[in-house]
């Protein structure tokens, strides 16, 4: 047994790596792509919802370009799963191996690129002079719940996409709508309160606001009854589509190799 | 060996079944397969059978050999040992690491270089990182891709990416090998490599699965062969007997192969026609019928043979489309290779032609020149011959034969034996033979027609002879009255 997870993990780091590399596989500017794109992304919005529209949140730069870049990680992981399991034709048609390692190395490789931008991130933070704390912690436990419902939502699509190539336009289509859905370049305090109780249903704003209360505000949240609930509905969305994600993965798994 | 002191199965199956459900349009958008879904009974699946009932036991240390045709089902059983497809029915219990060498190849990523491929693959082989670092240099000079080791795979050949994905795949420390078809792509010298490797797995005891159209190296190399077809075991056994029985089978279809040509080409044969303007002949059965004409060229002694032939296209209304004076041979089909059955072609003996004059149609008309098939005993009949000439033909004999449906010729007006024509002109135009009261009964007619040179015999004579020309019918109101052939005129006197 040990043997056998031996095995797959050492599968997993290879297909993570080799996933990374051909990411900026014949790109001049390689993997400085996933630190270029966020910035640029900042600089847009900052200039049209900052100078433009004079949206007022204070350190609306260190603000903006977590969201960015946790987004980004979110889209950025559930597309590239999707495709996965066509861009590794080859691997699904000729071996044996367990497939979930694709999918989850996928999503480890664009885990590698948000760490990557966070270390982009903490040098704003000495610029702009925001200050670290032990809410640190609290991030960590955050981004392992942002991974959770990652991988799920990955598990789900890609399984579906092997069938039906719709989801890829489906998924474009939900992912714009999602950014402006999700506090990423507004807080949630921006919002009409009635909304609120749409906005629970999206696991990505607790996340997302927790984070920046985390790293950037320093503050614990308000640990009231209703915050309480907020939290546990988002963690039973990351959990359940994750269960949900490697059951029809587990299912849909056995035809891969005559769907793609 | 160990296939004595080890009598448990190393690979079981029974009842395996695999079907693919091959739709005949994949349905791979979300709207096809929901309008499917509605519609599910009109959504036609092909139910491609691959596997049927297999039972199949193999111990441990054997080396098997699997052939059978292309689309028997060969790599799908590996493909399904190897738990990459799914069996629809039945059971597979396999114990041990296999490692699968399918379709050419592995999994390779084509965008990394063979280096890393190396390192990727054996990962998937389970090998661990120290026993690739071991084995890398022994891979590549099996492989012998030496030099090309940080390429990238797209840039390798189909025979090089064969070659490293066996090199790799043999360095594995599998149980059980599923090698597919290596001895395809490698030159000579790489395939007295693979013997050695094989000979190397067997020493070693380890099972093999060997597809592989070769089978003189199934014969040599194989302790038990399988022949499948159509998904199903036809016979298994030693390898001398199950080779000999697929080696009759191919026999036996190659036979009906090359009879079913036979008859094909025979086929061809009489719808061999002969034309110069063949384009023309193109064009115009594209335009006028789309059909498709194929050009054939024939040896320049059946050109020879059939130079005296002709050949002439006509349409139902017995318009002329095509003629030639046969020089070019060619064969017409429409496009499924059918000979063209909505034309009738006069590839028979019987048409001759010199090639400078020929009767275009004949026609046959009544006192207002008006085209008729069906007359009354009695009445005005003019049979009308339109010919086409290319130089001025000095004194034809033209002759016509009225023929009745037995065939018994009833009559033969010529101009030989009397009015004489002096000549026709270059060009087309016609001759009328004008019958001024018709003496046949009812009955069907038909009219050959004929030019020919005067005062000469045989081949020689001939400028044009045309059976079957035109038709026509005898219909009369009282039947009962009619007695014979022709109605003669006279009178009964009493005396």
């Amino acid at each position: 047994m040990s043997n056998e997870f031996k095995n797959n993990f050492r599968i997993l780091k290879d297909l993570t790596l080799t996933d990374f590399k051909l990411k900026y596989n014949r790109s001049i500017l390689g993997f400085f792509w996933s630190l270029l794109k966020p910035l640029l992304i900042l600089a847009t919005l900052y200039i049209v919802f900052h100078l433009l529209i004079k949206l007022d949140v204070p350190n609306y730069e260190l603000f903006l370009l977590l969201g960015i870049i946790l987004w980004g990680f979110f889209t950025e992981a559930t597309t590239n799963s999707m495709s996965a399991l066509i861009r590794n034709t080859d691997l699904i048609k000729k071996t044996h191996f367990n497939r979930k390692l694709i999918i989850i190395s996928t999503n480890l490789s664009s885990l590698i690129t948000l760490l990557l931008n966070l270390i982009i991130f903490f040098i704003f933070i000495l610029i702009f002079r925001a200050g670290f704390s032990w809410h640190l912690i609290l991030f960590a436990v955050l981004l392992a719940e942002l991974f959770v419902l990652t991988l799920g939502i990955s598990f789900i699509l890609s399984s579906l996409y092997a069938k039906f190539r719709d989801m890829s336009h489906i998924w474009e289509v939900l992912t714009q709508i999602g950014f402006w859905v999700t506090p990423i370049i507004y807080p949630i305090s921006l919002i009409p309160k009635k909304l609120h109780k749409l906005y629970v249903l999206n696991p990505l704003t607790r996340i997302i606001e927790d984070s920046r209360n985390a790293l950037i505000f320093h503050k614990l949240p308000p640990l009231d009854f209703s915050y309480l609930k907020h939290v546990t509905i988002t963690l039973l969305i990351c959990v359940g589509a994750l269960i949900i994600g490697i059951w029809i993965f587990k299912r849909k798994s056995r035809k891969f190799a005559e769907q793609i | 060996m160990t296939k004595k002191k080890n009598k448990n199965s190393i690979i079981e199956i029974r009842n395996l079944s695999k079907i693919f459900n091959i739709p005949h349009e994949q349905r791979s958008t979300l709207a096809e397969s929901i309008i499917g879904t509605i519609t599910r009974g009109k959504v036609k699946y092909e139910q491609l059978c691959a596997l049927r009932n297999i039972t199949l036991n193999i111990k441990k240390g054997e080396f098997i050999g699997i052939i059978g045709p292309n689309g028997s089902g060969k790599t799908t059983l590996l493909k399904i040992i190897a738990d990459i497809l799914e069996p629809e029915r039945g059971s597979v219990k396999v114990i041990g690491n296999v490692v699968p060498f399918l379709e050419l190849g592995i999994g390779f990523i084509q965008d990394l270089t063979a280096k890393e491929n190396i390192y990727l693959y054996s990962s998937l082989l389970k090998l661990t990182k120290k026993e690739v670092d071991e084995k890398f240099d022994r891979i590549i000079n099996f492989a012998e891709i030496k030099k090309f080791i940080d390429t990238p795979l797209k840039d390798f050949s189909t025979g090089m990416l064969a070659r490293l994905a066996f090199s790799i795949a043999k360095e594995a420390e599998g149980d059980i090998y599923l090698i597919d078809e290596v001895l395809a792509v490698g030159d000579e010298e790489f395939q007295k490599k693979c013997i050695s490797v094989f000979d190397d797995l067997k020493k070693k005891g380890k099972t093999v699965l060997f597809v592989s159209h070769s089978l003189d190296m199934v014969e040599k190399t194989c302790h038990r062969v399988i022949y499948l077809d159509s998904g199903k075991i036809v016979k298994t056994g030693s390898p001398k007997t199950v080779i000999n029985t697929y080696k009759k089978k191919i026999n036996r279809l190659n036979q009906a192969l090359k009879i079913e040509l036979k008859k094909k080409k025979q086929c061809l044969e009489k719808i061999k026609i002969q034309g110069i303007q063949i384009n023309e002949l193109k064009n115009k059965l594209n335009k006028k019928a789309k059909l498709q004409a194929y050009v054939d060229k024939l040896t320049n002694n059946e050109i020879k043979y059939r130079t005296k032939f002709c050949i002439l296209v006509r349409d139902k209304n017995n318009k002329l489309l095509y003629e030639n004076d046969g020089k070019t041979p060619c064969v017409v089909r429409d496009e499924r290779g059918n000979p063209l059955s909505k034309y009738e072609f006069f590839i028979n003996k019987k048409i001759k032609s010199s090639g400078e004059v020929i009767i275009e149609k004949v026609l046959v008309l009544d006192n207002k020149n008006k085209k008729k098939e069906s007359f009354r005993t009695g009445e005005e009949f003019i049979i009308r011959l339109f010919y086409k000439a290319k130089k001025v033909i000095r004194n034809p004999e033209i002759g016509i034969a009225i023929v009745n449906k037995n065939k018994i010729y009833l009559a033969g007006p010529n101009t030989y034996h009397s009015d004489r024509v002096e000549s026709l002109n270059k060009g087309k135009g016609y001759v009328d033979y004008v019958i001024k009261e018709i003496n046949l009964l009812s009955g069907e007619y038909k009219i050959h027609a004929s030019m020919t040179r005067p005062n000469k015999k045989g081949a020689e004579k001939g400028y044009y002879f045309y059976p079957n020309a035109a038709s026509f019918k005898i219909k009369n109101k009282n039947l009962s009255k009619e007695h014979g052939l022709i109605e003669l005129k006279g009178d009964w006197v009493y005396k």
